[in-house]
């Protein structure tokens, strides 16, 4: 009886969790809305509820209202999974996401490796859902897209064994652990940097949102969805952001280490700072060229990204100091 | 609750597989494969290697099946006629089939199981990554290096066999 006692509270505290993520997601997109508006000297949404608190809810509520068109050319099985895909590879990621050393869904061994496996399947949702349209607008957005998320997932993946040959664990917990005193992004500003770049990237916005670039592609593979489909992939890019903030938060900035606060409101507050940090970089920055784009990752960023593991490792076995 | 798991995932592999041979359509065929990844995923994970079966994940569900994907799409094969292949109503496709299946029910019939049962007795937990990668760096070291040998050739290889003739960039 007890164990069928603590199994339900687990299942109530998984289901806890992700209510909180879906909730930040929702608000995610309010937040980059009003900071983009103020960024260009406008008000952003201001009109549904207080300081537009109710915009999201009612934008959710108006996608489910919608009416849900499906292209008569479009393979109907592939039309509906892609947005599917998109969701649920980034939510599975989340899974080895602590939000604090006490609240989270698994403290896995091997939790980085997991995040990488979930995330890069997320690939499948842009390439099916342009493939799938039949629209050729759609097929160049999810062919970007592709070649865009998995060239950057190399330069990605070396930064974070830079992390992880430094702290020498693939748990989330663990990591954390090793920063105590000392923030990763002291010890690896290059790989924070390499990250940062190669993150953005695979979450597909300005700089380098190729994938949906309106004046060349109307919106990309996202072109003939609608309805609550079309919402299920704006929720797999907010949440994907989110996922990234919580990475970097978690990977270099101490996760939920911090003087006075409860370690909760350190992960927020420093996660919150990182994602603020993506809209201003949405609002400065104009769109590169998909040549640019290319040869970044591969010219700039993989000999940068090689060039850091090598120097933290020979640091890591020869330490200077000791 | 493992050995329900185990038929579950099992059935669907088996079915996937079927699914990647005999599907007319080119994307229905690599999206079966995909399916097919993931599920011997879930198997590894059965049997207590996370580490292979992320790998999996990682290496061929995110990397090597996305370009398979990427080329069925570039091509779009599906215009092109159906593929005039084996499909088990040739009565030489039929009886090789035949065959392999009684091959199959007779190893299954007559080899001994495997420590008892469906998932060869107790699993062992899969040894720390660490121990991996001393054993993938001391002993295996030759080996190892070897391969990657083996995969630049191959890469280069790729190279130069895309390349247009004449062109020297």
């Amino acid at each position: 009886m007890k164990a069928e006692i603590g199994l339900v509270w687990r299942l109530l505290e998984v289901i806890l969790f992700f209510a909180v993520i879906m909730g930040l997601v929702a608000y995610m997109t309010l937040m980059e809305r009003r900071f983009l508006g103020f960024f260009q000297v406008r008000m952003g949404p201001n009109r549904v509820g207080p300081q537009g608190l109710l915009q999201p809810i009612a934008d959710g509520i108006k996608l489910l209202f919608k009416e849900d068109l499906t292209v008569s050319h479009a393979r109907r099985f592939y039309f509906t999974l892609a947005p599917i895909i998109s969701l649920v590879a980034i939510l599975a990621c989340f899974a080895a996401i602590p939000m604090s050393g006490r609240f989270h869904v698994a403290d896995l061994s091997l939790a980085l490796l997991y995040i990488m496996a979930f995330s890069s399947l997320g690939v499948y949702g842009v390439l099916l859902g342009g493939w799938s349209s039949g629209n050729k607008y759609s097929l160049l957005g999810g062919l970007r897209g592709a070649a865009q998320m998995v060239s950057y997932e190399i330069p990605l993946a070396l930064a974070l064994v830079g992390v992880v040959v430094l702290s020498g664990s693939l748990s989330m917990t663990e990591i954390v652990q090793a920063q105590e005193g000392r923030w990763f992004i002291l010890r690896q500003p290059l790989g924070f940097l390499i990250f940062l770049t190669a993150v953005s990237a695979e979450t597909g916005r300005t700089p380098f949102d190729l994938v949906e670039c309106e004046n060349e592609l109307v919106a990309g593979y996202q072109t003939e969805y609608s309805s609550m489909k079309f919402g299920l992939f704006y929720m797999a890019e907010y949440a994907h952001v989110l996922l990234a903030s919580c990475l970097a938060t978690h990977l270099y900035l101490g996760g939920w280490n911090g003087p006075l606060l409860p370690p909760l409101a350190w992960f927020g507050i420093k996660s919150f700072l990182v994602f603020f940090f993506f809209i201003w970089v949405r609002a400065t920055f104009p769109r590169l060229r998909y040549d640019q784009l290319m040869s970044l990752s591969w010219k700039a960023l993989m000999p940068l990204a090689l060039a850091n593991l090598l120097i933290t490792a020979a640091l890591v076995v020869y330490p200077p100091f000791g | 609750m493992e050995t329900a798991i185990f038929w579950g995932l099992s059935f669907c592999a088996v079915a996937a597989a079927l699914a990647v041979v005999f599907l007319r359509q080119a994307v229905n065929g690599v999206m079966s494969l995909l399916a097919l990844m993931l599920v011997m995923a879930g198997l590894y994970l059965l049997l207590g290697a996370q580490l292979v079966a992320l790998f999996q994940l990682i290496v061929y569900a995110g990397a090597v099946l996305v370009l398979f994907v990427l080329v069925v799409m570039l091509l779009n094969l599906e215009r092109k006629p159906a593929r005039p292949l084996l499909y088990p109503g040739k009565p030489a496709v039929a009886s090789l089939l035949a065959l392999c299946g009684a091959g199959f029910a007779a190893i299954l019939r007559w080899a001994p199981p495997p420590g008892g049962g469906p998932m060869g007795g107790a699993v062992k937990p899969a040894p720390p990554i660490e121990q991996l990668a001393i054993d993938l760096f001391t002993e295996r070291l030759l080996i190892f290096e070897l391969t990657s040998v083996l995969l630049l050739a191959a890469a280069v290889g790729a190279i130069v066999m895309s390349r247009k003739a004449g062109d020297l960039s």
